[in-house]
């Protein structure tokens, strides 16, 4: 029986394994040159043949040294609870994986595999972006290192990928009417971005007619002119008819998703069932949340509408924004907060707040004054001066889009969670719990000596944020406390399991 | 709650701001300067396909900005390795980089996934290597650290080792 304690190269069956990969993906490259080969050749049956069967040697032979590298250059053991795991092919990588991380083990058997009796094994850890390893053993190492994990694993109090059992004891229903109007509430020149987007494939397709059906279309439209003759009201009417085929399309969408809402939960899980046609399920754990987001814009605050999304984390080989659902309707911002944070969250006092400066407008401002200096200087050269208005009106619009966005932009810390304030003309609250921030970043900017004025960015398993322009001893201040925290949590937890 | 700072003799502190960053290795700046010089020397031997073409002058002004362009990126790497820096507390690791936009990027050690050492063709020529620390953010899900020599990586894989080991003891 293998011990896994000293270096060790992986089963022999995983020496063809690689051998029909390398050859897969080389044949896959070779395969254009060889269609153009035999086509353009004149040398007749045989000698089209002997081509293939040079190209077809000369793949082979490639695949046989890259599997050969591959093979004999990786190694791996486990040592002090740890996965090791060596590669040498053109650089050197040895990586460290602790047992008590892996949280999933995952095993591949492909036709090959079954015939070469092998199994392939990937370690999963909850990196979102660390490298895949598949060890290809045999069935007797792959009990062998099985044994050795088990073994060497620290027993744990609770195994994250095994779910709570679900026993729902209260229920909620969220009304039609409700997502129907908020849904009207939302931004939907979004939409028209979108509907943007089914001209272009339909333009794309269009070129890719025969030249005949093209030359016939730009007949009719050439002898039709005076119709498409562009004018300001013409475009007003395209552009308002555009905006109602977009908000119909949005409606259906929301209905077709979110139609008869309903809820279902228990203290640790959230599961929510939805659908006009196909009935869709959502579930949420207590502990895989992490982040509550929940928007309001003009209107959703003055008729007390909101949009929340539940965000969870999510890993390398989680589908990303699958599991992600949107909840349009009346404000229950504070049934999901009361829930995730616990009863009385709202009560918390502020530990500590940093407001976002000018430097947020600025950011705000510049790419829409790149984009408004561009088109004016393209309208310009075609001489079509009154049309500048439009880019004059978008810049101008950008102008309260940077006021709004600074005074949105702020992270405040509370006992037990943060929030960070973000939007542009929509508030956009998120709610993190100290537990999930993974990783924290300041950035300086050239501009930080004279403004004093630098970014704090965080990141947890599921998202992402950048609060910017923050005075830089407050943003240092928050920086040191989210460390603090993240200690006190996990001094929290390590109580809890002894 | 204490995070005192390890691995550096000077003086210990708690404090982010005020940590004492340890510089990578001075061999790591003639690794960047290798790796520049391969990667301009590249360009510059594509830049000579300008030749093919009847006039002279475009393959002259591409071989010029070249040159310039390396000379700045030499100077710029200078300036960078200066400010490369990293620290470790008794809960997490920090590191310092960045010239025009300099950071200071912290994980702590119990959000830690896997630790990588590698080398490439050019940093193993100087005896050099690189650490790569993942953790499971969206973004910013991997801190590298260039430029270090094969013991502190090995030593710096080993306090992280230990301290994800210690966590479930």
């Amino acid at each position: 029986m293998t011990d896994f304690s000293v270096p060790q190269r992986m089963s022999l069956g995983a020496f063809f394994i690689y051998f029909l990969k390398f050859f897969r993906l080389t044949l896959n490259a070779s395969i254009i040159y060889l269609a153009y080969e035999i086509f353009k050749s004149e040398s007749g049956f045989i000698g089209n043949l002997l081509k293939i069967a040079t190209i077809i040697g000369c793949t082979a032979a490639l695949a046989l040294i890259l599997a050969s590298m591959a093979f004999f250059k990786i190694r791996f053991y486990v040592e002090n609870g740890n996965l090791i795991y060596r590669h040498h092919l053109i650089s050197n990588t040895v990586t460290t994986i602790p047992l008590n991380r892996i949280h999933t083990l995952r095993t591949r058997q492909g036709l090959f595999y079954r015939i070469l009796n092998v199994r392939g094994v990937l370690f999963d850890t909850l990196a979102s972006k660390g490298e895949e390893i598949e060890l290809i053993l045999n069935e007797s190492d792959w009990q062998s290192l099985i044994n050795r994990i088990e073994r060497q694993e620290q027993p744990q109090t609770e195994n994250p990928e095994v779910p709570p059992v679900f026993n729902p004891t209260s229920f909620k229903r969220f009304s039609d009417k409700d997502l129907v109007f908020d849904a009207l509430c939302q931004n939907h020149l979004k939409g028209m971005v979108v509907l943007g987007g089914l001209i272009a494939i339909i333009f794309n397709f269009l070129s890719d007619l025969s030249e005949n059906a093209i030359h016939k279309i730009a007949n009719y439209i050439e002898s039709h002119l005076d119709l498409f003759a562009v004018s300001v009201t013409g475009v007003a009417m395209i552009m308002a008819t555009a905006y109602v085929v977009s908000l119909m399309l949005w409606l259906g969408k929301v209905l077709l998703r979110y139609f008869d809402l309903t809820l279902s939960y228990d203290s640790k899980t959230l599961a929510f069932t939805h659908g006009l046609f196909s009935r869709l399920t959502s579930r949420f754990s207590h502990n895989k949340i992490c982040t509550i987001w929940i928007k309001r814009n003009y209107f959703e605050k003055r008729f007390g509408l909101c949009t929340i999304a539940l965000k969870q984390a999510l890993n390398a080989s989680a589908q990303k924004e699958e599991d992600n659902l949107k909840i349009y309707g009346k404000d229950c911002s504070d049934f999901f907060l009361d829930w995730w944070l616990g009863q009385g969250y709202g009560s918390e006092a502020d530990l500590s707040t940093a407001k976002s400066g000018k430097g947020v407008f600025i950011h705000s401002l510049l790419p829409d004054l790149l984009l408004s200096s561009v088109a004016t200087a393209a309208l310009w050269y075609f001489e079509l001066y009154s049309w500048i208005t439009i880019p004059a009106i978008y810049l101008l619009a950008s102008i309260p889009k940077g006021i709004m966005t600074m005074r949105h932009s702020y992270i405040s810390l509370k006992e037990s969670y943060l929030i960070i304030s973000n939007g542009r003309f929509a508030e956009i609250k998120n709610y993190l719990k100290y537990d999930n921030v993974e990783v924290v970043r300041i950035t300086r900017t050239p501009l930080s000596r004279v403004t004093g004025r630098v970014s704090l960015s965080l990141s947890t398993s599921g998202s992402s944020f950048t609060i910017r322009s923050l005075r830089q001893e407050n943003a240092l201040h928050i920086y040191e406390s989210l460390l603090a925290k993240l200690i006190i949590c996990k001094d929290a937890t390590t109580v809890t399991a002894v | 709650m204490n995070n005192l700072q390890i691995e550096i003799n000077t003086e210990t502190t708690d404090r982010i701001d005020d940590l004492s960053y340890e510089p990578v290795s001075p061999k790591y700046r003639s690794v960047q300067t290798a790796s520049a010089a391969i990667s301009y020397a590249l360009l510059s031997a594509l830049a000579l396909f300008l030749l093919l073409s009847d006039i002279s002058w475009p393959c002259i002004v591409a071989e010029t900005v070249i040159v310039s362009s390396f000379i700045i990126n030499l100077l710029i790497l200078r300036k960078a390795y200066q400010f490369k820096g990293y620290a470790l507390r008794e809960h997490d690791i920090t590191y310092r980089s960045g010239v025009i936009f300099p950071k200071i990027t912290t994980i702590p050690f119990s959000k830690i996934q896997q630790v990588s050492i590698s080398q490439n063709p050019v940093s193993k020529f100087f005896g050099l290597c690189a650490i790569d620390v993942v953790n499971g953010a969206q973004g910013l899900s991997s801190l590298v650290i260039q430029g270090l020599t094969k013991e502190k990586a090995e030593r710096i894989k080993n306090v992280i080792t230990q301290r994800l080991n210690n966590d479930h003891d």
